[in-house]
């Protein structure tokens, strides 16, 4: 299975089955079949986002889908290895170097940032994610990178 | 899968068991939503992929209206803002 860095956009969308991305989304992982890294950046934004919306009826489903998923050891693969520290000096290496071309938010960067750790220190495939900007940023950092729209 | 309902469960608790003894699941219902498997006491506890996605692909399904993804809305605001202040 392939190991994908996917951005809390694209993993919201997967779990959302009312996002405009959903369907995007599940075709290119019933496609793959991937496992998703992830670490606690990951886990936060995504439990925040999806929190607010679970008195909705598509946002309970997506909430207890995502609890269930992070229950098992399936698909989401909890990466030990991504030091939070290490990660942020990466994304502050990377916001010197392009933060000026690229119209970027930091919040943005940290994810790239750790792909591209996640691409050092394990066998990673690609970065998913919906947000245009930050997938021209992810390439401009040596990502191979895929962008729903 | 099987699904029971709770009440079917609570009506019929040693058929149901039975059942799984058996080696079948159940996934019970209550108030229309799936809220509990039951499983072999010899086998993996972790629901598959596909049970854990059963009820977000059912909804998608299902239509409805759409929402803005709430991570590219509150980045779209942020760089607007960001924008905004370097004129």
């Amino acid at each position: 299975m392939p190991l994908i860095y996917a951005d809390t956009s694209t993993l919201f969308a997967y779990f959302h089955p009312g996002d405009s991305f959903s369907e995007t989304v599940d075709a290119a992982v019933a496609q793959h079949s991937p496992d998703f890294a992830y670490w606690p950046l990951l886990r936060f934004e995504l439990r925040h986002n999806l929190r607010r919306l679970q008195s909705t009826p598509h946002g309970g489903v997506a909430w207890r889908a995502l609890r269930a998923a992070e229950n098992t050891s399936a698909r989401l693969r909890w990466q030990n290895d991504l030091a939070t520290a290490r990660v942020i000096e990466s994304a502050e290496e990377l916001s010197a170097k392009h933060g000026d071309d690229i119209f970027c938010g930091s919040g943005d960067v940290l994810h790239v940032a750790a792909a591209r750790r996640l691409k050092l220190l394990a066998e990673f495939d690609e970065f998913w994610t919906c947000d245009d900007l930050q997938a021209k940023f992810a390439r401009a950092c040596g990502l191979k990178t895929r962008l729903f729209k | 899968m099987k699904t029971v309902t709770s009440k079917e469960l609570h009506e019929q608790t040693a058929r149901c068991l039975n059942l799984v003894r058996r080696g079948q699941r159940l996934r019970v219902i209550r108030n229309g939503r799936a809220d509990a498997l039951l499983v072999p006491v010899n086998e993996q506890v972790d629901p598959s992929w596909d049970e854990i996605m059963v009820e977000v692909r059912a909804a998608r399904a299902k239509g409805g209206s759409k929402i803005k993804n709430p991570v590219l809305e509150q980045r779209r605001r942020e760089r607007e803002r960001y924008a905004a202040h370097l004129r």
